[in-house]
């Protein structure tokens, strides 16, 4: 690739911007933190929460293409999904390392956590290796050598990754105390799993053929048993919020 | 299609952003050992890990899976203020596997926690927590209105100054290019 088609890609533009952000993000933390602790803990945040937008995004793009065929500039969000999931990957490796390194404390600190952190950052560990992967074999020159089916098969860990992710996020992350969070949470998985059900239809379709006739059907049940399995995560996943919850000793 | 659904879409955006506005507190969380880094807990302090001055806080530690409950072990909570080295004992309430208590923490500076779990088990030794927690918001001490300017972060006025005019340059690049882009970077 040479320099000229460089700064015609939009992918080369997306991942600098990421690299900016995550300077400008860290500067602008560490001046308006006192306390380095803090610092720390703001600036895993939001590396974790950029880590998860950017897979997000990369995700969705497909299936709502899917759904939106129309959907204007639909070639161009294709084309610069691969750089939005490197940059998640970007953020993820940013949020393991200060997590990791500043404030577990390496191996030794793993070892010594409650079992309930030890338990998530396990689930988020594995994520951000899955993601990393998939940056890893982004390259044009990596599909052809693994074939793209095989290559395929290694993408479709990503939604493992995502569910693996949800799970962390759930058990530790500070934010899921909010109400609003939660809900926005919940708003933006119900849309994925909407335009997932329906790309999911339309290959069950081509399969078989007797179920366009029950299309619509089809789709709200993959998507509700999908909201239904999110809804039932709450239920098997305990946090450390049941523990305050359970504490009744001490009420406010 | 697209236009059939920008009106629902603002009404969603809206409602995002009014639950975005009214949220309740959260709760953050910080990582400490005890002493003979036989064990960990981790503590949640409200609001948010930055529990503000002349402000109730709730201050959790989750010993969950290390062993330690209340039936085990005898808890003692203090709180010591480091400029003036007043320490205070805390009454907390000890749950199953977590040990919980509220404090007002008086002024703004930086203060002790020492969490000890002395354990009934004569064999066993004592486990002790400490972290410091720096009181960065709310009432304002009057020995620390005299207090020094907080420390600079040279690096970081560099890296914010070099990071923005990256993002700016990148802007324009991008804008001025934006039809050769649009023409490359497409399937």
């Amino acid at each position: 690739m040479n320099i000229q088609n460089l700064r015609n890609n939009s992918r080369f533009y997306i991942l600098l911007s990421a690299v900016s952000v995550s300077i400008v993000l860290a500067c602008w933390l560490r001046l308006t933190t006192e306390s380095s602790q803090l610092f720390g803990i703001r600036i895993q945040q939001l590396y974790g929460y950029a880590a998860i937008l950017l897979w997000y995004s990369a995700l969705i793009i497909t299936p709502l293409g899917k759904a939106l065929p129309r959907l204007p500039g639909l070639k161009h969000l294709l084309f610069g999904r691969r750089a939005l999931g490197v940059a998640a990957a970007y953020f993820a490796l940013l949020h393991v390392g200060i997590a990791f390194w500043g404030q577990v404390g390496g191996f030794e600190g793993i070892a010594l956590l409650p079992e309930r952190f030890r338990l998530s950052l396990v689930f988020g560990v594995i994520a951000a290796a899955i993601l990393t992967a998939m940056a890893v074999t982004s390259f044009d020159k990596v599909i052809a050598w693994m074939t793209f089916p095989r290559w395929k098969w290694l993408h479709r860990l990503g939604y493992i990754g995502g569910i693996l992710v949800l799970l962390h996020i759930w058990m530790i992350g500070t934010h899921m105390d909010y109400f609003s969070f939660r809900s926005i949470t919940l708003i933006m998985l119900a849309l994925l799993f909407w335009v997932e059900s329906i790309r999911i239809t339309g290959l069950l379709i081509k399969k078989f053929p007797s179920l366009r006739f029950e299309k619509i059907v089809v789709v709200i049940a993959l998507w509700t048993l999908a909201m239904t399995a999110t809804v039932i995560l709450p239920a098997i996943a305990g946090t450390y919020r049941n523990t305050h919850a359970g504490d009744t000793s001490h009420a406010p | 299609m697209l236009r059939n659904i920008r009106a629902p879409l603002a009404l969603c955006g809206s409602v995002v952003l009014c639950m975005l506005i009214a949220s309740p507190v959260a709760s953050a969380h910080v990582l400490i050992f005890d002493t003979t880094r036989q064990t960990g807990a981790v503590l949640h302090a409200t609001p948010d890990d930055d529990p503000i001055a002349g402000e109730q806080s709730n201050l959790y530690f989750d010993l969950a899976g290390r062993g330690i409950s209340k039936r085990t072990h005898a808890f003692t909570l203090q709180v010591t203020n480091q400029s003036t080295d007043t320490r205070q004992l805390i009454p907390l309430s000890a749950g199953e596997s977590s040990v919980s208590a509220t404090y007002a923490f008086p002024h703004q500076g930086l203060y002790t926690i020492t969490l000890t779990a002395e354990p009934s088990d004569s064999r066993q030794s004592t486990l002790r927590f400490i972290h410091t927690q720096r009181i960065a918001r709310g009432e304002v001490s009057p020995a620390s209105v005299q207090k020094k300017s907080p420390p600079s972060f040279l690096w970081a006025e560099i890296g914010l100054v070099f990071g923005v005019c990256m993002l700016l340059l990148i802007s324009v690049i991008a804008w001025n290019k934006r039809r050769d882009i649009a023409s490359y970077s497409s399937f």
